[in-house]
C-alpha cells in the first residue's frame, strides 16, 4: 500500500470513528496547539457538517422532535452512515429507512414517515423540468384511442402512503394549526408531492385517486385504470370520476406525456 | 497546453452564489461583475437550483467551484463526478472550472471536508497525473485553490506553497489563490504568508478569494462566517501589487449579512485592489 493511501485511511479512520490514535502516527507536532486539538477540528467537523446537511433536508422532522432529539438521531444515523456520494445532497437518502429500523425511532412509526415526506418533497425540489401536456392534449386524443392510452407522470410527482397522522402534522407544522400528538390512522392513506414552477405542494390522495396512479406507475392503459375505479364506483359514475381525475391532473401539471 | 500566459481573461470583482441572495440580486442591477457557483449544487436534474441558474447566467459570466474532485485522494478518479462536472459545463459554459488542492476521502467514503495533503513526492507525482487527466476530461485548464488546514503531516518534505506550484507547473493548471486561506493556515502552522506568496508563480495565478474566518482559543478556523479581517485585506494588497488585476470573489457561507454587506466588503476589495495598482504603475 502506497504511504499516501496508508495515511489517508489513518485520518480517514480517525475522522469517522472519532478516535485520533491512528491520524496521530502521521500528524506532526506544532507549534501552538498540539495534534489531538488540531485533529479535533477535522473530527467535530465531520458530524457538524453532516448534522446541518440533514437539519435542512429533514426540516418536517426536526420540527416534530425538537433539536435534542434530533441531535441525538443525527449522531446515531451518521456513526452508521458513512456518506458513500460525492455529494452531500443524498445523504440522507436512507434515513427513513433507519427510523423505521432501528430503536428507539421505530416506536414510533410517525417518525419514519415524516421523514419520508421531508425526502419526497426534496425530491420534488430538483427533480427534472420536464414538459407536461396541457387541456388541449385531451382534445385531440381520437375515440378509439381512449381505451389503450397510456399516461406518464412527471418526475416530481412523488407519492407517499401513510399509517400515521403525518399530513395533519405537517400542515400544522407549517402553520396551519395546533400540532397534533402523533396517532395511528383507522386505514393508510395516501399522500402526492408535486410542484408547479418552483413551489412545492402536497395534500392527501382520495383512495380511488390512489389506486389510478397507481395504475399509471405501472403502466397501464387508461381502459386498466377505468377498471380500478370501477371497484370503486358504480358503473354510471366511473367515466365521469375517470374525467375529471384526468383533467385534475393534467391542470396540476403532473401528466409528463401520452401514448398509444 | 502551453502558451505564453495559460490564464483567462480576468472577470473582475465577484461573489459567491447563495440562495439567500437570488430574490435581492435579479430584483436589480448590483456592481458585481460575476458569480461563482458551487458546482455539487447545481448538480441536479431540474427545479429551482438550476432556473435560478439559467437566470443568472443570461446576466453575469459565471465560474464553477467545486468540492468534490478530490485531487489528492487515493482512490481512483470519480468518473461519475467527472462525468456530471463536465455535463453542467457544457449546460453553464463557465469562464473556468476549480477545485481544491486536496483530498476529500478514500475507499469510497467521502468526508466533505477538504482534507489537507501530505506534500511528499508520491503526493505530488499523483496528483499531477491526476489534473492532466481532469483537464483532458474537461478540455481546459482546470484551478486549484490552496486549502485552510489544522494539521500537517511528518511525512511531508515540500512546503504547501511548493507543492502547489509544482502541481501548477508540471500539470499545466492554474491556481486559487484563497487569501483567507493563507492567513489560516500561517497562523496555525507558524510560517510567514508572505513567504507564501512570495512563492508562487505569477502567471499561474487566475484567481483570488476572500474570506473571513473565525478565531479560536488555539487554532484559526476557515469558517466564513464573519467579515474579512484587517490582515487578510492587507495580505490581499500585498497579493494584488505582487500578481496584478486578478478576478477577486468573496466567499460568505454562514451567518449570512445583508448583501449590502458584501456588497461593501466587494467596494473594499476594489479600492484596495486600485490603490495598489496604481501605486504599482
Amino acid at each position: 500500500m502506497s504511504q499516501l493511501r496508508e495515511l489517508q485511511r489513518a485520518v480517514q479512520h480517525s475522522v469517522l470513528h472519532k478516535d485520533p490514535t491512528p491520524a496521530l502516527a502521521v500528524v506532526a507536532d506544532g507549534q501552538g496547539a498540539p495534534a489531538q486539538s488540531r485533529l479535533d477540528v477535522y473530527m467535530h467537523g465531520y458530524g457538524a457538517r453532516l448534522s446541518e446537511v440533514l437539519r435542512n433536508d429533514f426540516n418536517g422532522l426536526f420540527a416534530m422532535i425538537g433539536e435534542p432529539a434530533f441531535d441525538a438521531l443525527v449522531v446515531a444515523y451518521v456513526d452508521s452512515h458513512p456518506s458513500r456520494d460525492f455529494n452531500v445532497r443524498w445523504y440522507g437518502a436512507r434515513l427513513p429507512e433507519f427510523l423505521r429500523s432501528s430503536q428507539p425511532w421505530s416506536d414510533t412509526p410517525a417518525l419514519s414517515e415524516m421523514a419520508a415526506l421531508d425526502w419526497a418533497i426534496g425530491l420534488c425540489f430538483d427533480a427534472a423540468d420536464e414538459p407536461c401536456i396541457d387541456a388541449g392534449a385531451l382534445q385531440a386524443i381520437a375515440p378509439d384511442e381512449w381505451p389503450v392510452l397510456r399516461l406518464r407522470l412527471r418526475r416530481c410527482v412523488q407519492r407517499l402512503r401513510m399509517n400515521w397522522n403525518v399530513g395533519d402534522i405537517r400542515r400544522a407544522l407549517d402553520g396551519e394549526g395546533d400540532v397534533p400528538q402523533p396517532a395511528r390512522l383507522p386505514a393508510g392513506r395516501g399522500w402526492v408531492v408535486s410542484r408547479v414552477g418552483v413551489k412545492i405542494f402536497h395534500r392527501e390522495l382520495p383512495d380511488d385517486e390512489e389506486a389510478a396512479l397507481d395504475s399509471i406507475a405501472e403502466g397501464r392503459t387508461f381502459s386498466e385504470v377505468c377498471g380500478e375505479l370501477a371497484q370503486r364506483h358504480e358503473a354510471d359514475a366511473v367515466a365521469m370520476r375517470a374525467v375529471l381525475l384526468l383533467r385534475g391532473w393534467v391542470d396540476n401539471g403532473w401528466i409528463a406525456d401520452l401514448s398509444t | 497546453m502551453k502558451n505564453s500566459d495559460p490564464r483567462y481573461p480576468p472577470l473582475g470583482f465577484g461573489l459567491g452564489l447563495r440562495v439567500d441572495y437570488y430574490e435581492a440580486l435579479l430584483a436589480t442591477a448590483h456592481p458585481v461583475d460575476w458569480f461563482e457557483v458551487l458546482s455539487e449544487n447545481y448538480m441536479v436534474e431540474g427545479g429551482r437550483p438550476l432556473q435560478y441558474l439559467e437566470r443568472f447566467r443570461e446576466r453575469y459570466p459565471l465560474v464553477m467551484h467545486g468540492v468534490s474532485l478530490s485531487i489528492g485522494s487515493s482512490d481512483p478518479l470519480d468518473t461519475g463526478y467527472l462525468g456530471e462536472l463536465k455535463k453542467l459545463a457544457d449546460r453553464i459554459e463557465p469562464a473556468w472550472i476549480s477545485d481544491h488542492l486536496c483530498w476529500t476521502g478514500v475507499d469510497g467514503t467521502n468526508l466533505h471536508d477538504l482534507m489537507p495533503l501530505p506534500y511528499t513526492a508520491e503526493a505530488l507525482r499523483h496528483v499531477v497525473e491526476r489534473v492532466r487527466r481532469v483537464q483532458d476530461v474537461l478540455g481546459r485548464r482546470i484551478l486549484l485553490e490552496n486549502v485552510s488546514s489544522y494539521i500537517t503531516y511528518a511525512a511531508s518534505a515540500l512546503t504547501e506553497w511548493d507543492f502547489l506550484s509544482e502541481v501548477a507547473r508540471q500539470a499545466d493548471c492554474l491556481i486559487l489563490l484563497d487569501i483567507n486561506n493563507i492567513y489560516v493556515s500561517a497562523r496555525n502552522h507558524g510560517f510567514d504568508p508572505h513567504t507564501y506568496l512570495a512563492g508562487v508563480p505569477a502567471d499561474r495565478i487566475q484567481q483570488f478569494h476572500l474570506a473571513g474566518h473565525e478565531q479560536g482559543d488555539a487554532l484559526i478556523v476557515d469558517t466564513h462566517d464573519a467579515p474579512i479581517v484587517d490582515p487578510v485585506w492587507s495580505l490581499f494588497g500585498e497579493a494584488v501589487r505582487r500578481f496584478g488585476p486578478v478576478s477577486t470573489m468573496i466567499e460568505r457561507d454562514d451567518h449570512m449579512p445583508a448583501l449590502e454587506e458584501l456588497l461593501a466588503e466587494l467596494d473594499q476589495a476594489r479600492s484596495i485592489a486600485g490603490a495598489c495598482l496604481s501605486v504599482a504603475a
